[in-house]
């Protein structure tokens, strides 16, 4: 059992595996060429004995029990991958004799970590920074609006919005975060849920809403059966940034709400 | 804007240069490594950072209290450190380097020199790409929705970990994440830059821990890339000139290539730079494998490694222990691991010593932890 953990995690830190048949090539050409003892101690026997104790399943076994097994894949970072595929392609360039064998062997280098390896920039995580806080822009507009100074407000955020409000500001706080957001952590939380189902149930949502002491809730404009929120203790004070913004009738938030209406008269 | 940036500067560079220009060069009469100077002084400046802020954390102290007393304490070690730099200036650096400077332009411009700056120009390129992608590039981690609100929870509200990040219910404090209070550090730099922590996280903070990065592999490159061939010889020093911005290169194109998985240090470090994990596998590993290199060749020659290396040691786990809780165990395991195949090959016992006192700081760290 433990084994094949140990495999599993070995195989998702590896990914397709030709970086670290690129790692193999350049640790066995030092292993061959390299004779300073001290490099080949740094960069060659730490890697061998790190790497036999990573698929020791004994080690293995007593680290799970005090750490996050998830985490077990962090001792492959004492394999100091990147200095030896460098050094090892080093060597290798200033073995060849003459400028124009160097340049090939040089490039020849570049090209295989090129190719073995996977461009950073398309991670489909990255996307073009909105602005300098790195957070979406419609959550800025619209904690923007929910702001009160010198208080805290708690508002329910659809599902999108949950992990950037609470980088933005420390004031605005929420009735869920993140951890319902990760299947794993098995949170489950029914406002979460009731906000993101297609069709808006807005009595149940008002209640557990009110019932959590939420000021605010906000849900995408464009969702359907909200008209109800008028009716259960929220009424609507504008829509931001394609986001409609409920507020609790009685939230008492020091704020004049026929003001702020009055500011967006599309909203009407 | 530009005041905000030279806080950066100062916060961020200066202060850890001059800390570490402090340690390496104070009672000598000789200039330190400026780039040794740099990865040594971050190391030192956030093991200074845990020092003082676990404590407080665990007496439910304010953030001020760390931010006062971390001032007092870098901005000193970062003004002597500027003097003793100066007093070198004025004991011989500033002629050395001018006469280095002059002799580079006297021998007039050589196909290795010309080569050389090519590839200097190809690595900077590569460097200032990374910088401006992390600037220009959102990621979006979930890890983010928690370490962030820490910051900006104590660089605004002046509290440590006191509120459930991603909801800001008031809690209790869990000392599992007190103990490794980097978003504590990435808050304090928030507060001195004068912006919302997000922003010092996402846009400003990269734009420095990259570089630092690339000044440790140089530093490594250096070690690695020395004595190839018998020193002195001309062909030596033509080799030399390319060499290093060569490593160099492949280095920038091993981060930038180095997404085969989401898991590498190499993916941290142009992902998740502002996070403190990406911190122990890009600042605080690089810099243990430089320190034990260091260590290994001083045991050839001296038969022990030097005291100060042994103190740096201390530091770099103590700093590791600011980054993550796992610190002590994965920074611990390369020190004892390295330092027992340095005593399989030297037959050196003392150098198992030398290894265990540096681990001391990992391994207290890491008995509160498993106690908690």
């Amino acid at each position: 059992m433990m084994w094949s953990e140990i495999i599993t995690l070995f195989k998702n830190y590896i990914g397709n595996g030709l970086a670290a048949g690129l790692f193999a090539v350049s640790f066995l050409y030092l292993l061959f060429t390299e004779k300073d003892r001290a490099k080949r101690l740094i960069l060659l026997y730490t890697s061998l004995v790190t790497a036999a104790f990573f698929f020791c399943p004994l080690f293995a076994k007593g680290i799970f029990r005090y750490l996050d097994p998830e985490t077990y894949y962090r001792i492959l970072w004492l394999v100091p991958m990147t200095a030896v595929i460098a050094y090892a392609g080093i060597r290798l360039v200033m073995g060849f004799s003459g400028k124009m064998l160097k340049a090939a062997a040089a490039l020849t280098v570049c090209g295989a970590i090129v190719l073995t390896g996977d461009y950073v920039y398309d991670n489909p995580f990255f996307s073009r920074a909105e602005n300098r806080f790195h957070v979406p822009q419609a959550v800025i507009e619209v904690c923007d609006e929910i702001v009160v100074e010198g208080r805290e407000v708690r508002a329910a955020f659809p599902d999108e919005m949950i992990p950037f409000v609470r980088q933005y500001t420390g004031v605005v706080c929420m009735p869920y975060g993140r951890e319902v957001q990760v299947e794993r952590w098995k949170h489950a939380d029914e406002l979460y849920d009731a906000l993101n189902e297609e069709v808006l149930d807005c009595e149940k949502i008002t209640a557990m809403a009110a019932g959590r002491e939420c000021h605010y809730i906000i849900v995408n404009a464009a969702k359907k059966g909200q008209e109800d929120f008028e009716k259960n203790g929220y009424h609507h004070i504008k829509t931001v940034a394609g986001y409609a913004i409920y507020l609790q009738d009685d939230a008492h938030l020091e704020i004049d709400i026929s003001e702020t209406a009055a500011a967006d008269p599309a909203d009407s | 804007m530009i005041i905000k940036l030279l806080m950066l500067g100062v916060w961020m560079v200066l202060v850890p240069w001059g800390t570490g220009y402090f340690a390496l060069g104070a009672g000598k009469r000789d200039a330190a490594e400026a780039g040794y100077a740099l990865c040594l002084g971050y190391i030192l400046m956030w093991a200074f950072f845990q020092l003082i802020a676990v404590p407080v954390i665990i007496k439910e102290g304010e953030f001020r209290q760390i931010a006062f007393v971390f001032e007092v304490i870098s901005l000193t070690l970062a003004i002597v450190g500027l003097l003793v730099f100066l007093l070198h200036l004025k004991n011989g650096l500033w002629k050395r380097l001018r006469c280095g400077g002059k002799e580079l332009f006297k021998t007039g411009v050589t196909k290795e020199k010309a080569a050389a700056l090519f590839l200097w120009t190809v690595f900077a390129a590569g460097l200032l790409f990374q910088m401006l992608q992390a600037y220009r590039l959102a990621y979006a981690d979930g890890d983010d929705a928690f370490y962030i609100p820490i910051s900006l929870t104590a660089s605004q509200g002046g509290s440590l970990y006191k509120s459930i990040p991603y909801t800001g219910y008031q809690t209790t404090l869990n000392l599992r994440y007190g103990l490794a209070p980097f978003p504590i550090w990435v808050g304090f730099i928030a507060s001195k830059c004068r912006v919302n922590a997000a922003v010092a996280a996402h846009s400003l903070i990269p734009l420095l821990l990259i570089p630092v990065t690339y000044v440790l592999y140089l530093e490594i490159g250096k070690m690695l890339c020395r004595g190839m061939l018998p020193a002195g010889s001309e062909k030596e020093k033509g080799r030399e000139m390319v060499r290093l911005p060569l490593f160099m290169i492949f280095v920038t194109l091993l981060q930038i290539f180095g997404n085969y998985s989401i898991y590498p240090a190499s993916t941290f470090l142009l992902t998740r730079t502002r996070q403190g994990k990406a911190a122990l596998g890009n600042v605080i590993l690089p810099f243990l494998i430089l320190l034990l290199y260091k260590m290994a060749e001083e045991v050839k020659t001296r038969g022990k490694a030097r005291a100060q290396n042994v103190l740096w040691l201390m530091a770099a786990m103590t700093a590791g222990c600011l980054c993550s809780t796992m610190s002590g165990l994965l920074c611990g395991m390369l020190v004892m691991l390295t330092v027992f195949l340095i005593f399989l090959l030297y037959r050196k016992p003392c150098v198992l010593l030398q290894g265990l006192l540096g681990c001391a700081p990992g391994i207290v760290y890491a008995l509160l932890y498993l106690k908690l």
